[in-house]
């Protein structure tokens, strides 16, 4: 466990005394704040464990699926800006049709987290990769915590994370969160990357598909021409070609283009529309 | 899949035992529900369709894709597949539409 000492503010477990990121624990004091964080990932990776590190909260933690089915929101502030977290259900797709991956996924599209942190489990990289690229489909600011790091050095797995942010494009944090290990590098790459405008560079999937990719691009255009500049024009285009209905009212409705701040509104509104 | 020279020729000065009798070297294909406890084989083709077909991709259950039968529930279905590390279950009548290749020598690929 890092033990932040109180009196230098530094982390007590190397010698030359780094000072990490500060971390105050705001718990569910969450009325004024200045960017807001999303937890995402699959089912079992730690998502509550980490959520619970930063807030303060205890969300129940436990090894079974399905655990979190609402989301469930904290707070906390490092760098004198105070983050809202939001610990959204775990996911392995956000194509999917059951209703948590449903909350996760209006989430990160409707309600336009700062920052989304997409944890992933070192044990099973593959399957979290997936999650990954989809939800780089939707917004490039994203952290990836490679959590559960412990239980992959048990098993004698090693994995290059810079080799992974260079690939992803994204900062990729180790972490084993039980232990609190990484916490303070997530805090640093968390608002490091609510600084950041948005990386155009992140890694995207493209189709190899020519017919496919003409219609997302054409379409992806048309939906820029109406709703301006949206990060997540190609993964809309997408579902509208695969008739997802959520999204299609989503686009008649015309909430696909509102700002950052007005993007609780349209939470507000899509909560009402279900 | 084509099994690359070497490794056929590794396996051959390995193997003590006799060759499987009937080996002609050709794939040999069954549905995934056919696959013995502790086997492990490779996912050739799959059949199911629509979200269904989209769930096992999520999982990561995609051709190519190897796969071990790890254990069975106490009546037979469903049972537990292990894929990318992880563990899945299965129903019958959804690994019935899943068309694999059985490996023809437990372990030699690990």
């Amino acid at each position: 466990m890092k033990a932040f000492t109180a009196e230098t503010g530094k982390c007590g477990d190397c010698a030359s005394g780094c000072a990490p990121k500060r971390l105050t624990k705001l718990g569910a004091r969450v009325r004024k704040f200045d960017a807001v964080a999303a937890l995402a990932g699959n089912p079992n990776t730690g998502k509550s464990t980490i959520f619970n590190a930063l807030t303060g909260l205890r969300q129940h933690v436990g090894n079974w699926a399905g655990k979190t089915v609402a989301r469930a929101e904290g707070a906390f502030e490092t760098g004198g800006k105070k983050f809202k977290l939001i610990d959204l259900p775990g996911t392995y797709s956000l194509l999917s049709t059951s209703p948590d991956e449903e909350i996760a996924r209006d989430f990160l599209l409707f309600g336009k987290p700062d920052v989304t942190v997409v944890v992933g489990d070192a044990m099973r990289l593959e399957r979290s990769l997936h999650l990954v690229l989809q939800i780089l489909e939707i917004t490039t600011r994203v952290v990836f915590a490679l959590n559960l790091m412990d239980e992959a050095r048990r098993a004698r797995i090693r994995i290059d994370a810079r080799q992974l942010a260079r690939d992803l494009n994204v900062p990729v944090v180790a972490m084993a969160a039980r232990r609190g290990e990484g916490v303070s590098e997530l805090l640093e790459a968390v608002s490091e990357t609510a600084r950041r405008d948005f990386s155009a560079s992140a890694r995207r999937i493209s189709y190899a598909d020519k017919e496919l990719e003409n219609a997302v691009e054409t379409l992806a255009a048309n939906l820029r021409a109406n709703f301006g500049e949206l990060p997540n024009a190609r993964w809309i285009a997408l579902r509208l070609l695969e008739g997802d209905e959520n999204i299609i009212r989503a686009v008649r409705a015309n909430s696909l283009g509102a700002e950052k701040s007005g993007s609780h509104l349209t939470q507000l509104a899509l909560a009402e529309a279900r | 899949m084509k099994r690359k020279a070497g490794r056929e020729a590794f396996f051959y000065r390995k193997a003590s035992a006799p060759l499987l009798t009937g080996d002609t070297g050709k794939k040999k294909t069954m549905t995934l529900d056919k696959l013995e406890r502790g086997r492990s084989a490779t996912i050739v083709q799959i059949f199911s369709e629509n979200a269904e077909r989209r769930r096992l991709f999520d999982l990561g259950i995609l051709p190519g894709t190897r796969i071990e039968s790890v254990m069975a529930s106490p009546l037979g279905d469903p049972v537990a597949y292990r894929v990318r590390n992880s563990v899945v279950a299965l129903r019958r009548e959804q690994a019935n539409l899943i068309e694999v290749e059985e490996e023809r020598h437990e372990g030699f690929y690990r």
